[in-house]
């Protein structure tokens, strides 16, 4: 159960830690990283917060195990622009009144962008079930729903 | 239409682009060289004496810096009043609910103060619990509080009018019991908090809180250090709710950890403790006897409340005076009488959550209107506008009405639910047989105070800083914990100032720097902080003018600030660049800052606690909601796929916001009405997790929301806004069970909306049906 | 909520894993998409000192077909089973029951090996340390009480598997391999209705893979799933109904029961039900009457025992109307 030397390549590069297996994702993401986009809120898998993308796919990375995505591509919110070049989606997330508090964004963003990248024109039934596992308490869903519908025409 | 350059228009919020780019830093977000990271550890006894805590073994462990108990912090309580000061930072004593904390711990990592909590021992010798309001507030039921004989947190009595007469001379009179359940705030973001504390007796901490003010007096007083040493920095804020108003033990004991151990700590809550432990909306057993003429005037309420408290009494007395406040409105009481009581239980404390202490009164008044309709064969429309209140209006408990558009909400809710088109009034369909799926549509009306007015420090202070390049901050202690205040209150700078809401800057609330606040809670920020910053905006340009009226050789009162520029009202081609006035400003003579300063406070006498004489607030906000339901009538599930919001809020300072703040509360509603509770077994939380409790996903909320702004300019709030995110939620709930009762003929008066209990009600009416036709026959 | 320290291996074969869960006995516990097991682990109700992750095991992902039986190695994504072109042609019930689960990233992390072998789960089991200490242990905790059934001398957890319900409706067989070799059963064999322990894999066995036997003529199916919230929630009762032949004369008609129970039911016409009086509204009420007598529950998640019956008798009803109007 000692250390070992851990490869995450995320965002296109490779980071080595040295950790322990029984380290989640979120956690070496956030603690040893530094990637606090990725937000840390049930820990069990109930809310989506800490979605990220791993080889194309959204994932829960409170569930994940760090040691076990060595060599796979960890894409988290912090590869995704930034507030002066925002990417499409976090564009329409603005400019839709997507966000409020702001906590559950992150999750969110990813969990649209892991559908826009498969399924560049979503119909509405689409968009969500692609949110479905995160949750929002301030916005009611309805113009997260539409911020990814105006993404998708955007990039379109 | 008002010809404002910044203010009306849909903008997006300020801070969007930092959130959602992931860089908005939470408190969790944070840390400090040599950040240690605390634990706390919890009663597993609803009631119990603690008869000894021995932290040797925690101590011990390698890795642990600090372990702390009740001891620690003295004798120390905290309350909104100094009469229900009945909270500790780490239980004295006694536990009085599950989940209490009761020791903490710093260490290394979180790994090392987990296991440092599993060494800690206490002794209990467990107690007698009651966990039901009514239980005890009875005889011989178990005592939480020494000083607080009978469980009596709170207790109200009072009147206004002859109600006895007015029974009397009522046509119909109608007495049901309603039942509102434990729910929670639901933010997604734990609570938390990072301590940095440094000898001898200076505080600074990161915490998230909606109301930061009430912190930095709390922990001035329980470390008694000068409030000029607490400094509170306020970051990004993951909803609150009302339940991030003040002080709670995760920030006392950050602080006392960080004391101890000499190194920064940061403790950041689990969902499972938030969802277990923390504070969360009043239980309430609501019973309403109302009386009416026979064309559904209503004539008098005679109301009695007990409210589950919890183990303590937080801003109970607010939520106790809320209830009997907005038993007055919307509609028009002329006779009244409300006795409540806040009963203390071994539950976790019952606080304010959106709507504090409305929504369970609103529930129970308008169901029984709806009843009363159906009763007396009355038009569920023509029953509320019939008994709406209007401008001028004056309670017969003493609240002013200064501005109304009630009537313009009813309209406009039954026009976007295109009711005239779905609602058929039961009585036309109960003999028809019901489908699998039957539907229905329901209305409520609401009202909510545009600022509580509350006893002690009540006003909102803004102070402006134009920098010589043009551009602007805003010190505001008033905070956004996700609702948009900040992006509002930006635009009402901006307006005044004539710039581009892109030029001013909200940094977030930091307590050495931004002026004292009494807190974002009872939908008191954009009227309120709103006339600070438009008094502090005006301050600055006036503080500009003579320079302006200099350059531009014209009178001061002929200048105009707008689009980057300064020009004689007429003449904007003859115009100054702002930014140009600002640098000659700031340059003129030898130099000067132009600083601008606003204070605003309500001016209305402070909510009476006792009586509930008088206004609750300057300003009151009224609306309406229309809800379509489908209920399955062979499981008895209940959907709400369309909702409206139609909300008189006075002035729409930002409408993207607005319809944000209404869909929101729809989210909020919808939960507390079908899908949301704290299933809870003798004090113990059976769902303390967001999956079992329920938290509404995007399956569950209305695929349909339509939000309508009615516009009345209030006099008082600022450019006549008033609020739009709490009352928007109070009759969420009505108009869900009043459809509900369209659509199947039911009355459902206990929440949560369960599949089952609809099942059983349905069932029980079938039952009653027969048996009146045989006992006819 | 941290999960405590384990040993991690990544066996690269099925025998290598295999030996591993033998050698480590007790002290194991296997990981393949880690959304049931990651989360009893920080609850702290399973604490295995070493992890055999099985995500590095050669094929065991694979969906083919193998002669006119389609094998779905255990290790296949919830996704990849309802975006599998080989699943969607021939049981897209499964497809169906594999989107009911959870929400989208829970289908892309969880296996279908993971979904059949999912932990029976109550209120009262999965909670943190200082929530079970409120109370005495219960049989799952290593405890001796049931507080679903209080007064029950057994486990009453509830088993929530959705695919498993489509599986057993399709007459699947599951393939378990064990360190000296390997058995094929048929899935209802393989539960057991017992919530301490609802699999029949023997120590050092595991499951391998799926076999779907090829449709019948005019074969169609249903997963119907009925929970609190539209997603995230385990079903408060889901049925899964397949039938074959036509609705004039069935060939073959199954239904399986998940949700209401420490193990999924099936539920078939009676032998000497005659298949050619077709899907009448007789043998629906039938049916209904029959699914709602073997639903032998108990009262959880705010809902009472008697009100699970009923749903099941609703969703059989509702289940087989479709499949007759297909």
């Amino acid at each position: 159960m000692a250390m070992q030397q851990m490869q995450l390549k995320v965002n296109g590069t490779l980071h080595t830690v040295m950790e322990q297996p029984h380290r989640t994702l979120l956690e070496v993401l956030r603690e040893e990283l530094g990637f606090t986009g990725t937000k840390r809120a049930c820990r069990v898998g109930d809310c989506g917060a800490c979605t990220v993308i791993i080889d194309g796919k959204a994932v829960l990375s409170c569930l994940t195990l760090a040691v076990e995505v060595q060599g796979r591509e960890i894409i988290t919110i912090e590869a995704l622009g930034d507030g002066d070049r925002p990417d499409p989606l976090q564009r329409s997330f603005v400019d839709c009144g997507a966000v409020q508090c702001g906590f559950c964004t992150p999750g969110m963003v990813m969990s649209a962008k892991a559908l826009l990248d498969e399924n560049p024109h979503p119909d509405p039934d689409e968009v969500r079930r692609a949110i479905a596992g995160n949750l929002c308490r301030c916005t009611g869903y309805a113009k997260i729903v539409e911020a990814i519908e105006d993404a998708a025409t955007r990039l379109a | 239409m008002s010809d404002y350059a910044v203010l009306g228009k849909r903008l997006p919020r300020v801070d969007g682009p930092v959130k959602a780019a992931g860089s908005a830093r939470f408190t969790d977000d944070l840390s400090l060289p040599g950040m240690l990271h605390g634990k706390i550890l919890r009663s597993p006894h609803p009631h119990a004496r603690i008869l000894r805590i021995d932290t040797t073994r925690a101590e011990q462990l390698p890795g642990v810096r600090a372990v702390i108990v009740g001891e620690d912090f003295g004798d120390y309580r905290y309350g909104l009043r100094a009469d229900t000061r009945d909270e500790y930072p780490l239980a004295r004593g006694k536990v009085r609910y599950l989940g209490e904390e009761v020791a903490a711990v710093a260490a290394v990592d979180e790994d090392t103060a987990l296991e440092a909590l599993e060494l800690i021992r206490v002794d209990y010798e467990v107690l007698p619990a009651v966990t039901d309001p009514e239980e005890a507030l009875l005889e011989g039921a178990p005592q939480l509080h020494d000083d607080k004989p009978g469980n009596i947190s709170v207790h109200m009595k009072t009147g206004f009018g002859d109600v006895d007469e007015a029974f009397r001379q009522a046509d119909y009179v109608r007495e049901d019991r309603f039942y509102s359940q434990s729910v929670l705030h639901g933010f997604l973001e734990p609570n938390a908090a990072l301590a940095h504390w440094e000898a001898p007796n200076r505080i600074t901490i990161w915490a998230s809180k909606q109301s930061p003010y009430f912190l930095y007096r709390n922990l001035s007083n329980c470390f008694n250090v000068p409030l000029s040493n607490v400094r509170l920095i306020q970051p990004y804020i993951g909803g609150g709710f009302g339940g991030k108003n003040g002080g709670y033990p995760v920030d006392f004991c950050a602080v006392m950890l960080s004391k101890k151990s000499g190194r920064p700590v940061k403790i950041v809550l689990t969902m499972e403790e938030v969802l277990s432990s923390h504070r969360r909306r009043h239980p309430m057993i609501v019973r309403l006897k109302t009386g009416v003429r026979k064309d559904g005037t209503i004539l008098a309420h005679d109301c009695r409340i007990i409210a589950d408290g919890g183990a303590g009494t937080g801003v109970g007395p607010s939520t106790i005076a809320n209830a009997f406040y907005f038993l007055n409105l919307p509609y028009v009481v002329p006779n009244v009488r409300y006795e409540a009581f806040r009963a203390y239980t071994n539950r976790p404390i019952s606080v304010a959550q959106r709507g504090n202490g409305i929504q369970q009164i609103r529930y129970a008044a308008d169901v029984q209107l709806e009843m009363i309709a159906h009763d007396l064969g009355l038009d569920p429309v023509r029953i509320r506008q019939k008994n709406a209140v209007y401008t001028g209006y004056r309670t017969a408990s003493g609240m002013n009405i200064h501005s109304c558009g009630l009537q313009e909400t009813i309209t406009g809710a039954v026009r976007a639910a295109e009711w005239d088109t779905h609602y058929r009034p039961w009585r036309e369909k109960e003999n028809e047989p019901l489908g699998r799926i039957a539907t229905g549509v329901g209305i409520a009306c609401n009202s909510f105070q545009s600022g509580a007015r509350l006893t002690g420090h009540n006003c909102c202070t803004a102070v402006i800083k134009v920098h010589e390049d043009g551009t602007a901050s805003l010190l505001t202690g008033s905070t956004d914990s996700g609702q948009g205040s900040e992006t509002v209150l930006a635009m009402i700078v901006a307006e005044v100032l004539g710039i581009r809401l892109e030029d001013v800057f909200v940094p977030q609330t930091d307590s050495t720097v931004t002026p004292v606040d009494p807190g974002s809670f009872g939908s008191r920020v954009s009227s309120t902080a709103g006339n600070a910053v438009l008094i502090a905006a005006r301050d600055a340009r006036q503080q500009l003018l003579p320079v302006a009226a200099e350059l531009l050789k014209a009178a001061p009162e002929a200048i105009e600030f707008r689009d980057c520029k300064v020009f004689v009202r007429g003449a904007p081609d003859k115009a100054l660049r702002f930014r140009d006035l600002t640098r000659q400003t700031v340059a003129w003579g030898s130099g000067t800052s132009i600083i601008g300063q606003g204070s605003w406070g309500q001016t209305v006498p402070p909510m009476n606690f006792e009586t509930g004489e008088g206004d609750a607030s300057g300003a009151y906000s009224f609306g309406t909601q229309a809800a379509w339901v489908e209920v399955d009538t062979r499981t008895g599930r209940v959907t709400v796929p369309r909702m409206v919001v139609a909300h008189d809020l006075g002035f729409a300072l930002n409408p993207l916001a607005v319809e944000g703040q209404h869909e929101g509360s729809i989210a909020g509603g919808v939960g507390h009405t079908i899908y949301e509770h704290c299933v809870e077994e003798n004090g113990q939380n059976l769902t303390p997790n967001l999956t079992a409790y329920g938290l509404p996903t995007v399956y569950d909320l209305p695929r349909e929301m339509v939000s309508l702004s009615i516009e009345t300019i209030d006099p008082v709030g600022a450019f006549g806004a008033k609020e739009s995110g709490e009352g928007t939620q109070v009759s969420t709930i009505p108009a869900i069970v009043n459809a509900i009762h369209n659509a199947i003929g039911v009355w459902i008066t206990d929440l949560p909306v369960t599949p089952e209990k609809v099942l059983k009600a349905l069932r029980d009416k079938k039952a009653q049906a027969k048996a009146t036709a045989e006992g006819q026959s | 909520m941290r999960l405590k320290k384990f040993e991690h291996f990544e066996p690269r074969t099925l025998s290598e894993a295999c030996r591993l869960l033998k050698e480590q006995g007790d002290k194991a516990a296997l990981i393949a998409g880690g959304t049931d097991l990651v989360v009893r682990m920080k609850y702290g109700v399973t604490q295995p000192q070493c992890l055999i992750n099985l995500k590095k095991v050669e094929g065991l992902g694979s969906i083919a077909l193998v002669g006119e039986n389609l094998h779905v190695g255990a290790l296949a994504t919830l996704t990849q089973v309802r975006c599998s072109d080989l699943v969607l042609e021939r049981c897209p019930m499964l497809a169906e029951a594999a989107l009911a689960v959870g929400a989208a990233q829970l289908q892309n992390m969880g296996t279908i090996g993971g979904n059949i072998c999912l932990e029976p789960r109550c209120w009262y089991f999965q909670q943190g340390r200082s929530w079970r200490q409120a109370r005495p242990d219960c049989f799952k905790n290593g405890g001796s009480v049931c507080y679903m059934a209080k007064g029950s001398r057994r486990c009453h957890a509830l088993y929530c598997g959705d695919t498993a319900a489509a599986l057993l409706a399709l007459g699947a067989k599951v393939r378990l391999v064990n360190p000296g070799g390997e058995r094929i059963v048929p899935i209802e064999e393989f539960f057991v209705d017992d919530g301490m322990r609802h699999t029949d894999l023997q120590p050092g066995e595991l499951l391998a893979e799926v076999i779907l036997p090829a449709p019948l003529p005019g074969q169609r199916g249903t997963y119907l799933k009925y929970r609190k919230r539209g997603a995230l929630d385990f079903p408060i009762a889901g049925v899964a109904a397949v039938m074959s032949g036509t609705t004039a004369a069935i060939a073959r008609l199954r239904i399986a029961i998940t949700g209401v129970g420490s193990s999924p039911l099936v539920v078939a016409p009676p032998p000497d039900y005659p298949s050619e009086a077709g899907l009448t509204p007789a043998l629906i009420d039938l049916l209904v009457e029959m699914a709602r007598k073997q639903t032998r529950t108990v009262s959880h998640m705010e809902v009472s025992a008697s009100y699970r019956k009923e749903l099941v008798g609703v969703l059989v009803r509702d289940a087989l109307e479709k499949l007759g109007g297909a």
